[in-house]
């Protein structure tokens, strides 16, 4: 027994100082991406200083084309949308850069269906979203508490494991600081190159996620304290419903939320969602969730010329 | 609670330590404290069936024990049969059936009066079903002797590393290691460790990486193309190896560091040139239960040659029929069936396929992960999908989601090809933790757990097999 306690002692005193080498090794090359979904992140949180943000999730960061609305607004613009991020990790990065500067407008884009209950597995949702945001959590304090809030546990293991919180990352870190491979973003807007294909699309392939008529308050909760925090620094935000390919018209009770707050708080809602401009178009859509860069040209152009 | 979870590292620590600690006679009340709190985390009030289950067969083993009459016997063996079977007909088959009935009577314009029951599947309900009736079987066929003590009885269905999901045991060979005393060994110990520890990682690396594309194209396979359908399908036939085979090295090193030695229940399947050889190296425990407790009984290959064909496609069929109550299943249990009969018509009139070795590899392989389409697919649309998707070779882009994760897959699946035909060609000569010198056997152990904490997928959940 004796021999078994020293050697499972001296094997966990071998894996603690490994993991703090691979810890702080990972935690340097993370820091070091040129591109890529975490390299979006670390722009936002670590260096951008643009008068406008954008902020949602791959919908932000193919719709909105940062040159185009920095030519019609004269302002710096940065695009911040990440895949699979929503209110949840929205709400984590608003007051963290608004901790670092201030910037004029910040613009969000959001799905408002994604706002009632059974959206989407909330739970695994916010999982994701919070996965996102636990390599920053050594770096970045407050990620913790927000992290905290729905896995307590994971908290718990990248604070006291250093190679977790890279969990899953070491092959796109290696992608993104070594390669041109992947994800490659300008400014943050990520273009996508073809139209829809009618012969594939001809009904919706996402059913909603068996929506439930009733609200999420707790994302409507994340919501009114980003909008809270913005306002409180006098930064003004836009809300956008970007566009969907096929009909998808915002529930009435989410819809009637969203006013509520807007005529509270005071900040527009830019609604294109059964827009008959984009609706249908396959020209302008690359699937039924996302524009195209003839999309996002068009939308740029008019979240653009509503900034200015 | 599931093996890759902290919840239950917690538990395997806290109790491990707990039954040395403690003197011999108590360890069995112990054990079986233990096993009722971990099979109750699941589902608490499901402790009741197994309960039920278990006072059935511990008297049908008694009196079929003390009785001579082989009328008396018989009746004995059929209330256990009906005991075990009724609580899988109910819990796991009626609304199937009742479903089935629905849509039978739907067809002729007649409402089904029946309505379907609102019930979970308790979890690993066919496994220690089936564990309690080997027991029932084998003390009627004299093989072995009824066990006087409810309480070693009552552990030898419940013994908590086997379970939920097997290996299915028989009574030869645990229950009297359950009574027998345990000394903390070293080696034993070390060598349970590092069962887990490579269970573990086929479990969380290999199986939860691959399932992160392989549910993306098969919860929606009419949004996937040809090639993406082909590389799903691959990915999930070593997924569900690696799932299920990563389990049961946890049993058995779980079940070993307290002593007990559990049957092997993969034996590296995939090497396989044939699909009888296969069947010799997949879910061991349950082929076997199959052949001794159903083929033999049905006349085996003592009957005729048509009976004795109708007899494996039977127990095919059955066997797919455990996995899960959906056509699914049994379209999956019945092809392996078929598969069998070709192989034994192609051996009876001296067919020798003339291939090399590599390629009846290649052709096995692809008819096995023909066949897991269907025991993934939720039900036989989506499994027409992925096979359309295939053989049509659909058009479109290939699916790639997470570009490092797909990659990984690759890796991973090389890597376990290579560590599997180490085992089998160099009995782990190469082995980085069974090589015979000992540094490199602790760099393995290390090298093992960094990249499980660096590339584990811990939100995998629960084990495939769980559900059955």
């Amino acid at each position: 027994m004796k021999k078994f306690a020293i050697h499972i002692s001296l094997l966990l005193l071998i894996l603690i100082v490994l993991d703090r080498i691979c810890g702080a090794v990972l935690e340097n090359l993370f820091y070091k991406q040129t591109h890529g979904d975490e390299f979006v992140s670390i722009e936002l949180l670590e260096h951008s200083k643009a008068d406008v943000l954008l902020l949602g999730s791959s919908r932000a960061s193919h719709h909105f084309i940062s040159d185009s609305i920095e030519q019609q607004t004269g302002m710096t613009v940065y695009n911040g949308g990440r895949d699979n991020m929503g209110i949840h990790y929205i709400n984590a990065v608003v007051p963290e850069i608004l901790n670092r500067y201030t910037p004029k407008y910040i613009v969000i884009d959001l799905i408002p269906n994604n706002f009632c209950k059974g959206s989407q597995d909330v739970q695994g949702y916010f999982d994701i979203q919070s996965s996102a945001l636990l390599p920053f959590a050594n770096k970045h304090q407050p990620f913790y508490n927000c992290v905290q809030q729905y896995n307590s546990l994971e908290v718990y293991k990248a604070k006291y494991i250093k190679c977790y919180a890279y969990n899953s990352l070491i092959g796109s870190m290696i992608q993104n600081t070594f390669t041109k491979i992947g994800h490659t973003q300008i400014k943050g807007y990520e273009p996508l190159a073809t139209g829809i294909d009618t012969t594939v699309y001809k009904k919706p392939f996402s059913n909603e996620f068996n929506l439930q008529p009733s609200l999420d308050s707790t994302s409507f909760q994340l919501f009114e304290q980003t909008i809270q925090a913005c306002q409180a620094k006098g930064v003004k935000v836009i809300v956008c419903f970007s566009p969907f390919y096929f009909e998808r018209p915002i529930r009435q009770n989410v819809q009637a939320f969203f006013q509520r707050l807007s005529t509270a708080y005071q900040f527009p809602i830019l609604d294109y969602c059964t827009d008959s401009n984009y609706m249908h178009h396959s020209a302008l859509f690359y699937d039924e969730l996302h524009l195209n860069n003839h999309g996002a040209a068009m939308l740029s152009k008019s979240v653009g010329q509503y900034i200015k | 609670m599931v093996f890759n979870s902290l919840h239950f590292l917690l538990f395997f620590i806290v109790t491990t330590i707990a039954f040395f600690l403690l003197p011999h006679k108590y360890r069995w009340m112990f054990l079986l404290a233990i096993s009722c709190y971990f099979y109750m985390a699941f589902k608490p009030i499901y402790i009741l069936i197994l309960a039920f289950t278990i006072v059935i067969d511990y008297f049908a083993g008694i009196y079929l024990e003390k009785t001579s009459d082989p009328s008396t016997k018989k009746k004995l063996l059929i209330a256990s049969i009906i005991a075990n079977v009724g609580c899988l007909a109910v819990f796991k088959y009626f609304n199937f059936i009742n479903e089935n009935i629905t849509d039978l009577l739907g067809t002729l314009l007649i409402q089904n009066p029946i309505p379907m029951l609102d019930i979970l599947l308790p979890i690993g309900l066919s496994f220690h079903t089936f564990q309690a009736m080997s027991y029932t079987f084998e003390v009627y066929f004299g093989r072995q002797k009824a066990e006087k003590h409810f309480g070693i009885y009552a552990l030898y269905v419940m013994y908590y590393p086997q379970l939920v999901a097997g290996p299915i045991e028989r009574p030869q060979n645990i229950l009297h290691q359950l009574t027998q005393k345990v000394n903390f060994d070293y080696d034993r110990i070390t060598q349970a460790l590092k069962l887990i520890l490579w269970g573990m990682f086929v479990k969380v690396v290999i199986a939860d990486r691959l399932s992160l594309y392989v549910d993306k194209v098969f919860d929606s396979p009419h949004m996937h193309s040809g090639i993406s359908s082909l590389i799903a399908t691959i990915f999930f036939t070593f997924q569900i190896y690696c799932d299920f085979s990563g389990y049961s090295l946890i049993a058995i090193g779980c079940a070993k560091v307290l002593g007990v030695d559990l049957m092997t229940n993969f034996r590296r399947p995939y090497v396989s040139i044939s699909i009888r050889e296969f069947w010799s190296r997949w879910h061991i425990s349950l082929s076997t239960w199959f052949r001794d407790y159903l083929y033999i009984p049905l006349g085996g290959n003592r009957v005729g040659f048509y009976r004795n064909m109708l007899n494996v496609f039977f127990v095919f069929m059955i066997s797919g029929l455990w996995h899960g109550a959906n056509w699914t299943f049994i379209v999956w249990g019945s092809l392996h069936g078929i598969y069998l009969i070709v192989e034994i018509l192609t051996a009876k009139i001296n067919f020798k396929w003339p291939l090399p070795v590599f390629t009846k590899w290649i052709f096995n392989f692809a008819l096995v992960a023909f066949t897991w389409i269907f025991f993934r697919a939720h039900h036989l649309a989506e499994a027409k999908q992925i096979l359309i998707n295939i053989f049509t070779w659909k058009k479109g882009g290939l699916y790639i989601g997470n570009a490092a994760s797909f990659g990984y897959s690759f890796l991973l699946i090389a890597f376990l090809l290579i560590a599997d035909y180490n085992t089998e060609k160099w009995n782990n000569k190469f082995s980085l933790i069974y090589h015979a010198n000992k540094t490199v056997r602790w760099i393995g152990y290390v090298t093992l757990i960094i990249i499980l904490l660096l590339i584990g997928v811990f939100n995998g959940g629960q084990f495939i097999y769980f559900q059955f």
